[in-house]
């Protein structure tokens, strides 16, 4: 068996992900690249004595280091060396497509250009001789998406082929002007003189080095004839800055641009003028982000979807509950009919069930998330929700795509992070993950809901507004603050395509939300259970002792930390129990208060509250749990998404702030 | 003129990218904004930004500060 590794690659929306899910079917493998939250996928075909495997590169309009996913798939592309890379061109958007393509070829790395959306450009009047393309390249150019069955065959075949062929392949050369052109052929001399070889071809990292780009710079950095190589690009940038006035990175792109649109012209033929006719496309624009009814529409797709990402999973939330209470209370029975002690018993039902119960209680609602998300990603709709609230939402130092993860929030926070993975500068995703968590889950209402009712009786419902307002300042003052601390001088812009809208692909869809929700349960049932164990022993120990009573451990460090709180209001053990139980989950808050605190004669937790919280220690109890560290799902979804370091920040920085704010209302409500 | 002085479906010429920022001037050329394209403004976010822009057969999204760097002429129809 012989392998052979195949890189995939096309601009976003040109349907690469339809190319390789035909190319692999089920055979495929949902990752990460390496250090990064960029999603890696992995599949494999064989035909004949070969093995092809496939990797899913980043879609990308460019292979201008400017962006993760650029970096990820010219890296790769440099590191790997794949055997052949397919890059999926968008027929109806052709030019820009090419763009993407040139650059690959300038790499002297083989390619198959795939072109689709042949039918869009056909009913736009553009007529795409892929023969000359072919024939102008020295590629080959195969058609794929008008019969899915052949597709298959086709794309196999020809990988088969080309792969197999002996001939030496040649690469196109781009005219870039005499100045330019010269340039690169004296670095390239320079380099040829010096047997200089770095592990991408000579030509190409003169281009690099014209073009300015850092990574190249650095890594000429030892090179002995250094010095020599940034005088012929100071002299080049001075000459062209002074024959065009423009400077010498951007000429480049001109011309790479100005060959392609000579390439465009020769292949690509309008056999009628329609350009003026309204498309399908258009007319859903005009309605959805009509000035008057875009915002309201946006707000009815926000609704239905924060709608079917909890309402329509509940059923299923509360049937996997049961479905773990039954399983817990039987297991339970079981070990205690054959005399087990009391700590395994202990240790089986609550520390182990109840933490893989706590992690697929979300399953449901995850699912649906990503379901809904792929969806609204593959008809399009998603750019438009950038678009229509990104001028909101930059004025609070966010993206447009930052407003679902905020919406999703109040639901749950796991989902909402997981929804971070739309935006595309780490920045944006960084600033809007640590942000979620101080929108108030649904978790959380509970908690809210007893304390208003036991202490503001009269203005509980403003009580409760009021803990979600403050939620929603601390988000917004968060990301104000944090901008400026941490991405100072980063501003993503906003130079996004708006694809025409599609009709989804279903199949594509399902798949997605199988593996994204399997690699969900994968990851994060190790961070959540080893919370839950961890959290277990401390209650349980030393043996014999009652569960998170205050003789366990969790009470001894609970009294002992409790002081702290004391400027707050609230510095008795129990409190300090509740809070480190709500960070399993929020609503166990109520849970510790309840089998902690003395009930009185009436056994009413309402009661029982009067006797340790005042109405304004109460407050400051409320302001803690609005603010205070994520649940440990929510860590595990950071973490997942940002890395350790970012979940263990959002963990301090939120306590923190939640003690600071604490302590403020209660020491600032005793003044008055 | 600035390409968001433009009026809407008004159709221009671009002359060129004016900005210190050389990530967006990279990537506004790269998204294929280069001097001659022909552009215009096909529509406006409910808040009046970002603005849609129409050219070489797809539409891109734009914020205020990035229209503004794009240099265009008005083509006499």
């Amino acid at each position: 068996m012989k392998n052979f590794e195949i890189g995939i690659t096309g601009n976003p929306n040109s349907g690469k992900t339809t190319v390789f899910n035909a190319l692999t079917g089920s055979r495929q493998h949902v990752g990460n690249w390496p250090g990064v939250t960029v999603e890696r996928k992995e599949g494999y075909f064989s035909k004949e004595d070969s093995k092809y495997t496939i990797i899913d590169l980043p879609g990308i309009y460019s292979l201008s280091a400017y962006s993760m996913d650029e970096i990820i798939a010219r890296d790769y592309i440099i590191k790997n060396k794949p055997d052949l890379v397919l890059d999926v061109l968008d027929g109806s958007n052709l030019e820009r497509n090419l763009y993407l393509l040139v650059q690959i070829l300038e790499m002297q790395t083989d390619v198959v250009g795939i072109l689709n959306m042949i039918d869009i450009a056909n009913k736009r009047g553009l007529k795409i001789d892929d023969e000359k393309l072919s024939n102008i390249l020295k590629i080959p150019i195969i058609r794929v998406g008008l019969d899915k069955n052949k597709d298959k065959d086709l794309l196999k075949n020809t990988i088969h082929n080309r792969i197999n062929e002996n001939d030496t392949k040649s690469y196109i050369k781009i005219d870039y002007g005499r100045t330019i052109n010269e340039a690169i052929s004296k670095i390239v001399d320079i380099f040829d003189e010096y047997s200089y070889k770095e592990k991408y071809p000579n030509r190409w990292l003169a281009i690099k080095l014209l073009e300015g780009d850092i990574d190249y710079l650095n890594k000429i950095d030892n090179f002995e004839r250094k010095d020599e190589i940034l005088n012929i690009i100071n002299s080049t940038e001075k000459q062209i800055e002074m024959e065009y006035s423009i400077d010498l990175e951007s000429y480049i792109v001109e011309r790479r641009y100005a060959f392609i649109n000579g390439l465009y012209k020769e292949c690509v033929h309008k056999t009628s003028s329609i350009e003026d006719k309204m498309e399908i496309t258009d007319k859903i624009d005009k309605i959805v982000t009509n000035k008057y009814l875009g915002i309201p529409i946006f707000l009815v797709v926000m609704w239905a979807m924060f709608q079917s990402v909890f309402t329509l999973g509940q059923p299923l939330v509360d049937l996997i509950d049961n479905f773990f209470g039954f399983l817990s209370g039987g297991i339970s029975q079981l070990l205690i009919s054959i005399n087990s002690p009391d700590w395994i018993v202990s240790f089986i039902t609550d520390g182990l069930i109840g933490g893989v119960g706590s992690v697929a209680v979300f399953v449901p609602n995850i699912a649906i998330l990503y379901l809904v998300m792929a969806f609204l990603q593959d008809t399009g709709y998603m750019s438009r929700v950038a678009f229509i609230m990104d001028k909101f939402m930059h004025k609070i130092g966010l993206h447009g795509k930052s407003f679902i993860p905020m919406i999703l929030g109040f639901g749950c926070n796991i989902p909402a992070i997981l929804a971070t993975r739309t935006l595309e500068s780490k920045k944006d995703r960084i600033l809007t993950i640590i942000t979620v968590p101080f929108v108030s889950c649904s978790a959380r209402l509970p908690v809210y809901v007893l304390f208003a009712g036991a202490f503001f009786k009269n203005h509980a419902g403003l009580v409760v507004f009021s803990l979600y307002f403050l939620g929603i300042l601390l988000a917004i003052g968060s990301a104000k603050i944090l901008k400026t601390v941490f991405f100072k001088d980063e501003e993503a812009p906003l130079i996004m395509e708006l694809p025409p809208y599609h009709v989804p692909q279903w199949k594509g869809i399902f798949i997605h939300t199988w593996f994204r929700t399997s690699l969900f349960l994968k990851k994060m049932t190790g961070v959540i259970l080893a919370g839950v164990v961890v959290i277990w022993f401390l209650s349980s120990m030393p043996f014999g002792v009652e569960y998170a009573s205050a003789e366990s451990w969790l009470g001894q460090i609970s009294e002992f930390v409790s002081v702290i709180f004391k400027p707050a209001g609230f510095g008795f053990w129990q409190g300090t129990a509740a809070l480190v139980f709500g960070i399993i989950a929020k609503e166990l808050v109520i849970g510790t208060l309840g089998t902690t605190l003395e009930l009185g004669a009436e056994g009413s937790l309402k009661l029982a509250l009067a006797n340790y919280f005042t109405p304004l220690s109460a407050y400051a109890f409320l302001v803690m749990i609005v603010t205070y560290i994520p649940c440990i799902a929510t860590i595990g979804a950071i973490k997942k998404e940002a890395g350790w370091k970012w979940a263990l920040f959002s963990s301090f920085y939120s306590l923190g702030l939640g003690w600071l704010l604490a302590v403020l209302v209660y020491q600032l409500g005793s003044l008055v | 003129m600035k390409l968001n002085e433009l009026q809407i479906n008004e159709l221009a010429t671009v002359t060129g990218i004016k900005t210190d920022n050389i990530k967006v001037r990279r990537r506004l050329r790269d998204m294929g904004i280069v001097i001659g394209r022909k552009i215009k403004v096909k529509g406006k976010a409910p808040m009046g930004y970002p603005i849609d822009v129409y050219f070489a057969g797809y539409d891109l999204t734009l914020r205020k500060n990035e229209a503004e760097c794009i240099e265009v002429k008005k083509v006499e129809e």
